[in-house]
């Protein structure tokens, strides 16, 4: 039976794939949804409950929540999904030549990252934001920089044990060459296991981005980011809750949307529950 | 001149291998082994778990790298080979595997597991190989119209034959069959048996055959070489096996096999006790002496070497006969 | 022997055997349908005999072994039958009384040793922790029982075995260990599923020579699972073999052997390589087994079968006993039996 037939049966993964399209169709249709302009300040507004003209209430400077958080969508999303592109272009071939060549390579580059994962993830990437600078494509940076780690660990593992399966064996008896081998057999079976903890990390890397721009390294103002509502929202907790209320109900609705898809991803690729623990 | 003749080859493997390992415990996997495949000939190498006969396959096939002794297939040293000659030599020697699961990869469909070896050689146009598939697929007892499907769509049995397939591809002079059969039920055991016969026939095809199964080895086979410890203890014609073997490993090995009639099983005796040794240290002397029962003084201390006792027929004991 | 074709209760069931199977189905409830995995297989099995269940895979035989244990898991069902241990159903049996009849009354040993010992204790501990267990022995006694037990089934130095854990151990030696294991609680019936499939033949014929000793002291009546002939012509008393989740021929291992009488089992025979009969051309069944999810209402072999005829699709042939002690579920056979010259000429 097909993964894909697998997942259709999947309610709370189905559930997760709906909630993602239509976050993303938020995104690319923001222009035509958003009743504001995100970033039309309107002080005589500032601090708004929420009301017909603005259903999510104002911020401290008197923008439309909604329409940030429309906005935002876009934002949010696309870093993330460029920041988890990053990790896969690094750590997919880092991963697979490691646990492909083996010997002193694989050596150095295990130690490599070591080394990095012996640094706590979310804090190195704050020092290097830090040292970076203020700004969104610093963010990325950082974030792919310590990201990347996890995942070749995890294929070069998987590599590993592809690597002593007899069809391997088989292929370099029949003169399959090494790219051939590593394109054709390996990285096939070595993919969908990724594609999975690609799905579960979205929600993870949103938060992490998020918590960034909390911090104020991130996306800056007047960018309307999730992470970066929060921030702005902060001082207003007590006189106005709706300002960090809504974002934070974004942001925690992504991840689990996320978390679904990729649980029931897990589920479909590996019905045996291999990768699970 | 012999179609494939293996001389003084070794092969070890450290053990544990860690950060702080001395990598001083070597595992004698095939330590110094020797003898010659004849053209069209079926030679059988038996042996049980741990004896170095799967590492043997792999050397041969050239899958693996030995520390010692040469490989001559058509009087041509092939030790040494790499890169393209290597490449080369792929199309004359091939294998078939045991694990008729793990050695099919999950995500690739029949038609081009076996068409492989074929694009790998530039074998004739794209279609070409599709005919070429189709006509392995019939030659092998499968139905060419299953060619866009999936190893898991098939049993052990058309698995294995799947797996002949492929091996057959490359019109190869030698097959490498590393326990081909010991994965799959009886009836079906028969079926590939009968199928490796019927090939070589066809083909003029040479077997090295691999098994722990004595009786399938000698189904099969023309010789039997019989290891015991990365060593070939006895070498002779399968026809020659329950009656003229004189090792006394070769004796147990045969005494062990399950009778084929229980009334056979009344005053059976048991020849060996207990289980091999530890490839890591093996005995001195004769590897088989602390478990022989005709084990003499010589046999602590002097390694016997391979002779031979009669023609096609060699030992490596001692007693010999 | 009991008339297998009888589905009845206690009233058949003869007062020399020890377990009784009648008509147990054992189905699983998968997403592509229900797969009669035992579909109504009766035996017996009786005291210090040996009853070999011989057939290849997914023919029934483990989940038969399962059933009777009472390990089948959920998609999988007991449908229908009766088990009866000492003439006591143990279908009516809760979960807990049945608990407690594993390894007591009834003892197992797999094919893999390895996975049915915990890896994390001593030999020693895992043999008196079940003595305790099951038995009541406990302390120094219960030590000095697990050495002899060792010693019974030719372990050399059982005082240095229990202080090992398994890993420590050869396939061989854990295999002992599992049959000692089992044996220790006395068990009436012991259940040995392919217990040298996976061992070196040398080894294997250790164990089978030890075996058949010790079954033939201890009485249990021994249920012997396996796909070997071999193992059966050196082990067993009487043979069942199966074939898509019933048995289609039962009798005696001499008569079995001597006097094949289903072309499956014929097959089987012929398929089997025997040393030192060079010439010889292996004849197996073409083909491969049925899918248990929709088995036809006929005979589930016709298919491969050499022999079929018409008359083959007239239903599922019962087992029926041909001759004392010996039964038979072909159409051909049955049909045959007035004459029974032509049918061993036949054969």
């Amino acid at each position: 039976m097909s993964a894909i037939y697998r997942l259709a049966r999947d309610k709370m993964a189905l559930v997760g794939l709906g909630i993602i399209i239509v976050i993303v169709a938020v995104g690319i249709f923001a222009p035509y949804l958003a009743p504001h302009d995100p970033v039309q300040v309107d002080l005589g507004q500032k601090l708004a409950r929420p009301s017909a003209e603005y259903p999510l209430g104002t911020d401290h400077l008197g923008r439309c929540i909604l329409s940030r958080l429309i906005y935002g969508t876009r934002v949010s999303l696309s870093t993330a999904m460029l920041v988890l592109t990053v990790i896969i272009f690094i750590s997919v071939p880092a991963g697979t030549i490691s646990g492909y060549v083996g010997g002193r390579l694989d050596n150095i580059v295990m130690r490599i990252i070591d080394i990095l994962l012996a640094f706590p993830g979310l804090v190195l990437a704050l020092v290097i934001a830090g040292m970076l600078g203020p700004g969104l494509l610093n963010v990325m940076i950082a974030l792919g920089a310590v990201w990347w780690v996890g995942y070749a660990r995890i294929i070069r593992g998987m590599v590993l044990s592809v690597k002593e399966k007899e069809f391997i064996l088989a292929a370099r008896s029949c003169g399959t060459s090494h790219s051939k081998i590593i394109f054709r057999h390996i990285l096939p079976n070595v993919l969908s296991p990724v594609i999975v903890l690609a799905t579960l990390d979205m929600g993870s890397l949103i938060l992490a981005i998020s918590g960034l721009s909390f911090l104020g390294l991130g996306a800056q103002p007047p960018m309307p980011e999730w992470g970066a509502m929060l921030n702005d929202g902060r001082p207003y907790m007590q006189a106005a809750p709706h300002l960090m209320l809504f974002p934070g109900l974004a942001i925690m609705l992504v991840v689990l949307a996320f978390n679904l898809l990729g649980d029931g991803l897990r589920d479909a690729f590996d019905p045996k529950g291999t990768m699970r623990g | 001149m012999s179609l494939l003749e293996v001389d003084g080859l070794k092969k070890y493997y450290r053990t544990g291998g860690g950060l702080f390992s001395t990598g001083r415990e070597k595992v004698h996997a095939v330590d110094g082994i020797s003898f010659t495949l004849e053209r069209e000939e079926t030679l059988g190498l038996v042996g049980e778990s741990g004896c170095g006969k799967s590492t043997l396959a792999r050397l041969v096939a050239r899958l693996e790298e030995p520390d010692g002794g040469r490989v001559i297939f058509e009087g041509k040293d092939i030790t040494e080979l790499s890169g393209k000659k290597l490449q080369e030599l792929r199309c004359e020697i091939q294998v078939i595997f045991q694990d008729t699961y793990s050695s099919l990869n999950p995500r690739l469909t029949v038609s081009s597991i076996v068409g492989e070896p074929l694009a790998n050689f530039n074998m004739g146009t794209r279609k070409e190989q599709k005919e070429r598939v189709r006509e392995l697929l019939e030659t092998v007892g499968l139905n060419p119209e299953h060619a866009a499907r999936y190893p898991h769509e098939f049993s052990g049995g058309q698995r294995q034959r799947i797996g002949i397939a492929r091996a057959l591809a490359l019109r190869p002079k030698l097959v490498v069959c590393d326990e081909p059969v010991s994965s799959l039920d009886v009836s079906i055991q028969a079926q590939i048996l009968n199928l490796l016969k019927k090939l070589k026939q066809e083909f003029g095809l040479s077997y090295l055959f691999i098994s722990h199964d004595l009786a399938a080895v000698s189904y099969i086979s023309d010789r039997v070489a019989v290891m015991y410890l990365g060593r070939i203890v006895e070498v002779l014609k399968s026809r020659d096996l329950a009656t003229e073997a004189c090792h006394p490993y070769t004796q147990a090995l045969l005494a062990a096999v399950p009778v084929s009639d229980p009334r056979l099983r009344e005053g059976k005796e048991l020849i060996v006790k207990g289980e091999p040794p530890d490839p890591v240290n093996p005995p001195a002397g004769c590897r088989f002496h602390p478990r022989c029962p005709r084990a003499i003084e010589k046999c602590r201390s002097v390694e016997p070497v391979l002779n031979e006792v009669e023609e096609w027929h060699q030992v490596a004991c001692h007693l010999s006969c | 022997m009991v008339d297998l074709s009888q589905t009845g209760g206690a009233d058949t069931i003869s007062s020399k055997t020890i377990l009784n199977v009648r008509n147990l189905c054992t189905y699983f409830y998968t997403r592509q349908g229900v797969v009669k995995a035992v579909n109504g297989v009766s035996f017996d099995v009786k005291p210090g005999r040996t009853l070999a269940i011989v057939g290849e895979s997914g023919s029934g035989k483990t989940v038969t072994a399962l059933s009777l244990l009472g390990l089948i898991d959920p998609p999988g069902k007991i449908v229908s039958g009766e088990i009866y241990l000492d003439g006591r159903n143990l279908l009516g049996l809760s979960r807990e009384e049945l608990r407690r009849l594993r390894g007591k009354d009834m003892a197992l040993v797999f094919q893999d040793p390895m996975t049915s010992l915990n890896p994390v204790f001593t030999i020693g501990t895992q043999i008196t922790e079940t003595l305790t267990c099951h038995m009541g022995i406990a302390g120094a006694e219960a030590k000095i029982k697990a050495i002899e037990m060792l010693k019974r089934v030719g372990l050399p130095h059982p005082e240095k075995i229990i202080k090992r854990y398994p890993f420590q151990l050869s396939g061989g030696q854990r295999q002992r260990v599992m049959i000692a294991l089992a044996l220790s609680m006395n068990p009436r019936v012991l259940i040995a599923d392919e217990p040298t499939t996976a061992l070196d033949v040398t080894v294997q014929a250790q164990i089978l020579y030890e075996m058949r000793q010790l079954i033939k002291d201890c009485r249990a009546g021994v249920i012997l699972i396996t796909h070997d002939l071999g193992v059966v012509a050196e082990l067993a008393d009487e043979v069942a073999v199966m074939y898509a989740g019933s048995i289609v021929e039962y009798g005696d291992v001499y008569e079995i052997f001597d006097n094949p009488l289903h072309p499956y089992t014929r097959a089987l025979l012929k398929s089997i390589p025997r040393l030192g009969t060079k010439d010889e051309v292996l004849r197996p069944v073409q083909g491969q087994p049925p899918s248990l999810i929709d088995l036809p209402g006929r005979c589930a072999f016709l298919p491969r079968c050499e022999h079929g005829a018409g008359g083959c699709r007239a239903g599922v042939p019962p087992l029926e006993e041909i001759i004392p002690g010996h039964a038979v579920a072909c159409h051909r056979v049955i049909a045959a039996k007035p004459e029974e010259v032509t049918l061993r000429e036949l054969a």
